[in-house]
């Protein structure tokens, strides 16, 4: 039978297909370093928190230096819900470890949702790719300007304190409890279920409430002009932006062992601030490369400069350290049951 | 000072700051029209973009964008009967029907009027109180926001023109369905049987594109008619022109909508979209014939209209006073001060006089010109209502599908959003009211936390509190009148 042009033409292809095939002929593609890899390629980054809030303008901020530095087109990709929740999930059960999908989170949330054993939670914190730390963020507690109570000795001697709180969450009840046990204050009454950190200044502004604790950065405007005035800093060393204001430590430096234990527990948590990482899986090049990628862009004075007019701080650390700190992070089950009693229900 | 009043508010005539604002106003338009995109979207593309610009620019672009998308969800709101933003929900119980009667055109006019003058309203308030910012936002805490919700809460009686007990029962569901998700001052999970999509409660934009858009698609795809059922479509200049004076006509509705728009705007926290139905609902009871609002009457397009444009000029009062947003775009708006390196607060006011009214001149301009565009743009636009319902329904559809997924790239969104369409369809063929169940929707979780709130912060006694009183006299009587009037003619008449 002879065989058509079109049955030859086709014959050779597929000769020529799996002739191909077998032939190894890609030895540049083996020795192509990291970083040709992220050339031209998208990098995206995830940022588990709506548009325009702190997160998302740190992943904006940091997203084109990181573009200069790999040359990978870097996309910041929002995908709010379940305070961090969904993003988290997604990063460790969805996101390929190929390097190219990033997460900044808020890591206290990530760590304290799954030390609370929150059914949601579907991922294990200390396998995530860790690619650094951005930020700790100091908390400072205020009370405004026309407050009833503004020195410790009124604040502990009014009859009934109260302390505004958005949602009430361990995370954002933590900066109260840490003030509230130093300070040793029987009197404090939380007053959660504000729609925001906005509508939570304006109660402590008009005296709806006695007072609150926020992130320094999102008080700085008020604290400037008076409006509020800080009476202690939330974390084991003062501020660099309020060097007058005692810590929560100085409070009472005469604080039980059993109180200290648990305000330290609550500040090394805090200090797991703003974080950056990889899915779990990531090659170890890639990571290391990414890594180094992050320690350069935080230092870039674009960046910097950017962040200060916010009031955000960088306060680096390695991915290597990191990754340590947040091994140690682990709760008895006894002492978790207090915890979660001290951060949401004792006021 | 005058002089640094006059300047700021020369200098938005700048060419660039025209051109970035008229740049602004064609993107806000555009996400306007698409159902499930907003101002909101907007501000958060442009923002990035902001990085570097001199001041006035950046605002131009940014308020610009955000004065035209509202009015691009308007026009969706009464051409397709999908809202294109949460307030606009409000608009389409009147402007729909009129599109359905073939007074598309007019119905258009009425909304870019009020929108252009309701900006204004609201804008001329803002500059006139500028002295009384603090003292004024100082005033509203949790007990005003709390009356004020319930005021809404309230109304939803009166939107239900088949039969007020239908119209609770929905408001109700409405009610419950608010309730689902993580509730803030307790701490716990309702309602979301431990799924994270329910964490944060139903969404609103898959709420409203599922509840007024899939109905009205589902309905067209039925009837195979097009939008417009009437022979003529009116849809010419002059149409809209006889919008543009029904503004005039009904002035004082005008007026009561964009003072209630401005004053909701003014409360931080409680939100643009219980300005619409606030004064939709006032506009009824005040009206000499509320029986026609809901069937296709002008002035239950220019009430929600008005006072969402106004609404906006208010919502700048305690931004600008305080740094606390008054509404959802002013939230991302405030990111945009701190980019360009301005503080709102106390101290803006006193050192950037000139930049603080370039601001409220840029709002007023960006309405007014928005309405200019839309309107222009609106005889083409129009078209779509002569489209025959077997093609238009799809589109509808698809449209809405996009919308949902669009919010943020959730699959489970879109699902949301064609399961409350069954539930919209459901409703309307039993004669249950849309807008009472989203009423109740947006309004029931607020009215809770509010009201613990007040209570906590004050206990019993925030109901004494002056505004509140108020309040709850001025609704009282607004809501009554009817009946409290009879009384007082019948003792009127005895005595």
């Amino acid at each position: 039978m002879k065989t058509s042009t079109w049955g030859k033409g086709l014959y050779f292809l597929a000769a020529l297909f799996l002739w191909g095939g077998f032939v190894p002929v890609r030895p540049a593609v083996a020795a192509q370093s990291v970083a040709d890899f992220y050339k031209g390629k998208t990098l995206t980054w995830i940022c588990p928190f709506s548009p325009g809030g702190g997160y998302d303008v740190w992943a904006r901020v940091l997203a084109p230096a990181v573009q200069k530095l790999t040359g990978a087109t870097v996309v910041v990709k929002n995908m709010p819900g379940g305070s961090g929740l969904v993003g988290s999930n997604f990063m460790y059960t969805k996101a390929k470890p190929d390097g190219l999908t990033i997460a900044i989170t808020q890591s206290f949330t990530m760590v304290i949702d799954s030390l609370f054993d929150n059914p949601a939670v579907k991922y294990d914190f200390k396998k995530f790719t860790w690619l650094g730390r951005l930020s700790t963020d100091d908390y400072v507690f205020s009370v405004g300007k026309n407050s009833r109570y503004k020195t410790m000795k009124e604040i502990k001697a009014a009859p009934r304190f109260k302390i505004a709180l958005d949602s009430r969450t361990a995370v954002n009840g933590a900066g109260v409890t840490s003030f509230a046990l130093a300070a040793n204050l029987e009197n404090a009454s939380v007053v959660a279920g504000y729609a925001g950190s906005s509508e939570v200044k304006l109660a402590v502004l008009t005296g709806e409430v006695d007072g609150t604790s926020t992130s320094i950065g999102s008080q700085w405007q008020m604290l400037k002009s008076g409006q509020l005035i800080a009476v202690a800093v939330v974390g084991k060393e003062r501020a660099v932006s309020l060097p007058d204001i005692p810590t929560i430590y100085e409070l009472n430096p005469n604080m039980p062992a059993g109180t200290k234990k648990w305000i330290d527990q609550l500040t090394t948590l805090q200090d797991t601030g703003r974080a950056v990482y990889a899915p779990p899986g990531v090659p170890r090049d890639k990571a290391d490369y990414l890594r180094g990628v992050i320690q350069k862009a935080v230092k870039d004075p674009a960046v910097t400069s950017r962040l200060e007019k916010q009031q955000f701080y960088v306060v680096y650390l390695s991915a290597a350290e990191y990754q340590k700190q947040l091994e140690s992070l682990g709760l008895t089950p006894q002492d978790k049951a207090e915890l979660q009693h001290l951060l949401l229900k004792k006021y | 000072m005058y002089t640094d009043i006059l300047n700021g508010i020369l200098s938005i005539f700048d060419p660039m700051v025209l051109l970035l604002m008229f740049g602004g106003m064609v993107v806000g338009l555009v996400l306007g029209i698409l159902p499930g995109l907003s101002g909101l979207t907007g501000l958060a593309i442009l923002i990035p973009l902001v990085f570097g610009m001199e001041k006035t620019q950046a605002f131009a672009l940014l308020m610009g964008m955000y004065a035209a998308s509202s009015q691009g969800g308007s026009v969706t709101a009464i051409l397709l009967n999908i809202p294109g933003t949460g307030p606009n929900a409000a608009t389409l119980l009147d402007g729909f029907p009129m599109t359905q009667q073939g007074h598309a055109g007019r119905a258009l006019g009425i909304s870019l009027a009020a929108s252009a003058f309701g900006g204004l309203f609201g804008g001329v308030v803002l500059a006139l109180s500028m002295p009384l910012l603090r003292p004024i936002v100082m005033a509203f805490g949790s007990p005003e926001s709390f009356i004020i919700v319930l005021l809404g809460l309230a109304y939803i009686g009166v939107l239900a023109t088949a039969s007020p007990l239908k119209g609770l029962i929905s408001g109700g569901f409405g009610v419950a369905l608010s309730f689902i998700g993580y509730q803030e001052v307790s701490g716990h999970m309702r309602f979301t049987a431990d799924s994270i999509y329910l964490f944060d409660g139903i969404r609103l934009v898959p709420m409203t594109l599922g509840l007024f858009g899939i109905p009205a698609a589902i309905d067209l795809i039925m009837s195979g008619s097009s939008i417009s059922q009437a022979k003529i479509v009116h849809a010419t200049a002059s149409d809209m022109l006889e919008g543009f004076k029904d503004l005039f006509r009904h002035w004082r509705t005008f007026l009561l909508c964009s003072s209630i728009g401005t004053v909701i705007g003014i409360i931080p926290g409680v939100g643009g979209d219980v300005a619409a139905w606030v004064a939709y609902g006032s506009a009824k009871q005040a009206s000499k014939h509320p029986e026609k609002f809901g069937t296709g009457c002008p002035e239950g397009v220019l009430a929600p209209e008005s006072s969402t444009n106004a609404k906006e000029g208010g919502a700048m009062i305690p931004t600008l006073a305080f740094g606390i947003p008054g509404s959802a775009g002013m939230a991302v708006l405030l990111g945009a001060f701190l980019i360009v390196g301005l503080t709102p607060g106390p101290l803006l006011l006193r050192d950037h006089v000139d930049f603080v009214f370039s601001l409220v001149a840029i709002l007023i301009l960006g309405n007014v010109l928005g309405s200019v565009i839309l309107a222009l743009a609106a005889t083409q636009l129009v078209k779509v209502v002569n489209v025959p319902g077997t093609i238009m329904g799809p589109i509808i559809l698809i449209l809405v599908a996009m919308g949902a997924y669009s919010t943020a790239g959730n699959i489970l969104d879109v699902l949301s959003a064609f399961l409350i369409g069954v539930l919209g369809y459901a409703m309307r063929r039993a004669h249950f009211s849309s807008p009472a169940l989203f009423l109740g929707y947006i309004l029931g979780a607020m009215a809770e936390s509010y009201f613990y709130l007040s209570l906590e912060a004050y206990g019993w006694m925030f109901l004494m509190r002056p505004i509140v009183l108020t309040l709850i006299v001025i609704g009282f009587f607004s809501l009554n009148y009817k009946w409290l009037g009879k009384l007082f003619k019948k003792t009127g008449r005895a005595a």
